[in-house]
């Protein structure tokens, strides 16, 4: 940092009363209170909250990769990461960076070289500040429990969303390990595997029947063809 | 997500001003933090976190596809970094 001059909400209460002759210095001071207050709950609760002209507050899942990967590993607790970043508005950037604001990139030949400059891969990004603003926690790996007591946590039906995305759909197999069931699910089953012979059986009855009703009749018309007389119709 | 509207609504909620006092307030907080932030001062909330500034040096930027090279010039960026106070109430909030 080139300056170091440290200001808090007491001095932006302070500046807001002197700027503005209607605005206590309590007044500047609850209203800086209040507003931190809100930025944190709507971060918690909304993950995003908008303040024209400084900046966009929002809270994001990264690094899905590792948190899939140990879901595919099958391990019982895997590690989540999110991350809290603040996208200041286009005013403030520019206003902040108003030294610089009129170079512009340059295309460079080949071969033109400038000493000790670093060369950095098109869309690599510093990650110090983002390992500052990263929160890591533990978390029970949804799939390894039964599906049916998955609870409605929105990051761990997220968690689920992202196992689904992640598998690649694949033949089936010939053995495959049965997750454990439920007494209902098991009741489910046997209940439908008893219909299916008797749906069958009823099928073959109607058949018989059908095909019983077809050779009559046509037994019938060869008899009247015999006496010489033809089928009513 | 809470959009600027929403935000002015909230606060004149909790502060019992009306929504018009509450954004010209917010406005001028946002201008006199913005003027700080120009001036590359250090920017403390306490239960949010901090505001600095950080000069970037130029560098030159490698497209991995066409292998362009590009001379970036330098720059004043703005970071911020998390109060360990908010890390924690999202954690818990998260853990839930």
């Amino acid at each position: 940092m080139d300056r170091f001059e440290t200001v808090g909400p007491d001095e932006i209460a302070s500046l807001l009363a002197t700027n503005r002759k209607e605005i206590t210095r309590e007044d500047a001071q609850r209203f800086i209170e209040e507003w931190i207050a809100i930025i944190t709950d709507v971060v918690a609760e909304k993950g995003k909250l908008e303040v024209n002209d400084f900046g966009t507050f929002s809270l994001a899942q990264c690094r899905e990769e590792e948190t899939n990967a140990s879901i595919a590993a099958g391990e019982s607790e895997v590690p989540c990461f999110y991350r809290v970043d603040f996208t200041p508005h286009d005013t403030l950037r520019k206003s902040v960076n108003s030294s610089f604001i009129h170079f512009e990139p340059s295309l460079l030949n080949e071969g033109v070289t400038f000493g000790d400059l670093p060369e950095v891969e098109e869309g690599k990004t510093d990650e110090t500040v983002s390992e500052i603003n990263r929160i890591k926690f533990m978390m029970v790996n949804p799939t390894a429990l039964n599906p049916a007591t998955v609870g409605s946590n929105p990051l761990s039906e997220s968690l689920n969303q992202l196992t689904h995305e992640s598998e690649p759909p694949q033949p089936p197999a010939v053995h495959q390990p049965t997750p454990p069931r439920s007494g209902k699910l098991r009741r489910r089953r046997e209940r439908s595997r008893l219909w299916i012979p008797i749906l069958g059986g009823a099928a073959i009855i109607v058949a018989g029947l059908f095909f019983f009703n077809t050779t009559e009749r046509q037994s019938g018309v060869h008899r009247n063809t015999r006496t010489g007389s033809f089928p009513r119709e | 997500m809470m959009t600027h509207q929403e935000l002015i609504i909230e606060l004149s909620h909790r502060l019992k001003w009306p929504e018009k006092r509450v954004a010209e307030v917010l406005e001028a907080a946002v201008v006199t933090m913005n003027g700080r932030l120009s001036e590359q001062s250090r920017l403390t909330m306490p239960g949010l976190g901090d505001f600095a500034t950080r000069k970037r040096t130029e560098y030159i930027s490698v497209n991995p596809e066409t292998n362009e090279r590009y001379l970036i010039p330098p720059a004043v960026e703005l970071l911020f970094e998390v109060d360990a106070e908010l890390k924690e109430k999202l954690k818990s909030k998260l853990i839930q």
